[in-house]
């Protein structure tokens, strides 16, 4: 298993080489931190377009707003397959932003049933709500 | 105080291992198909160093699915993660290190 190569000692410019070497392989793994990113966009997205459309248009439920989550589901699902890898600054926090986007929308269900119902600002702004904990995620991973 | 050089981890120290070390270093987990194409190698000879990385505990594998397709996925231990900052950390001494004369006895 051992290699002559394996127990050369590196002269300064072939340990520069090996940093180069190692530099290039981060660097291209980092640069698969845009399908993450991806990823979590299209949550943050569909949630708050979600949380809108179903305080403005609770009728259509059933022939827009649940093809859309299905339209979604699979983008997410193309994205992870995608993907290949997960980003270390993910993995800290992502079930925390699972878990506070989830009662951020219990919040913003129970604030919609006090709004006047169909579209307007403010179900604009409450649906948002649980959208931010997904685009806090994709901040932190692309800035990671 | 010893050079540098003799704290290089032999393990690490072939290039497809340090590139390995290094993507995984990266990510907290790393497919083994883009690790293939990021180190540029075939399946073959990815699966013998990861094997040696994983003999030594340097590196740990989860197998999964996604969807139907089997997917194995490798990541650094803790104890992987030290040898590979402690083997990066040599190499910039030997980098930075100045350049002694010939006939200094070194």
């Amino acid at each position: 298993m051992s290699t002559s190569e394996d127990n050369t000692r590196p002269s300064p410019s072939a340990a520069a080489e090996a940093l180069s070497s190692a530099d290039a392989a981060a660097r291209r793994i980092r640069s698969r931190r845009g399908w993450y990113i991806a990823g979590t966009l299209v949550m943050a997205v569909a949630l708050a377009a979600f949380s809108i459309a179903l305080a403005s248009w609770p009728d259509r439920l059933a022939d827009l707003i649940i093809p859309g989550l299905l339209v979604v589901g699979a983008i997410l699902a193309l994205l992870a397959w995608s993907g290949r890898t997960i980003p270390t600054a993910a993995v800290a926090v992502s079930n925390r932003v699972v878990f506070i986007s989830a009662a951020l929308m219990v919040v913003t269900l129970l604030l919609n049933r006090l709004l006047p119902a169909g579209f307007s600002g403010w179900v604009v702004l409450t649906g948002l709500l649980p959208a931010l904990p997904f685009l806090y995620l994709a901040w932190r991973v692309a800035r990671a | 105080m010893t050079h540098p050089r003799h704290r290089l981890d032999d393990l690490i120290h072939s290039p497809v291992r340090l590139s390995v070390m290094s993507a995984l270093r990266h990510a907290d987990a790393v497919h083994f198909g883009l690790l293939r194409d990021t180190v540029e190698v075939s399946d073959s000879l990815l699966s013998k160093h990861l094997a040696a990385l994983e003999a030594a505990g340097y590196v740990e594998v989860t197998k999964g699915y996604a969807g139907r397709r089997p997917r194995t996925w490798y990541s650094l231990t803790e104890e992987g993660r030290a040898a590979f900052d402690a083997y990066i950390a040599a190499l910039r001494e030997i980098v930075d290190a100045p350049v002694l004369p010939l006939d200094s006895g070194e």
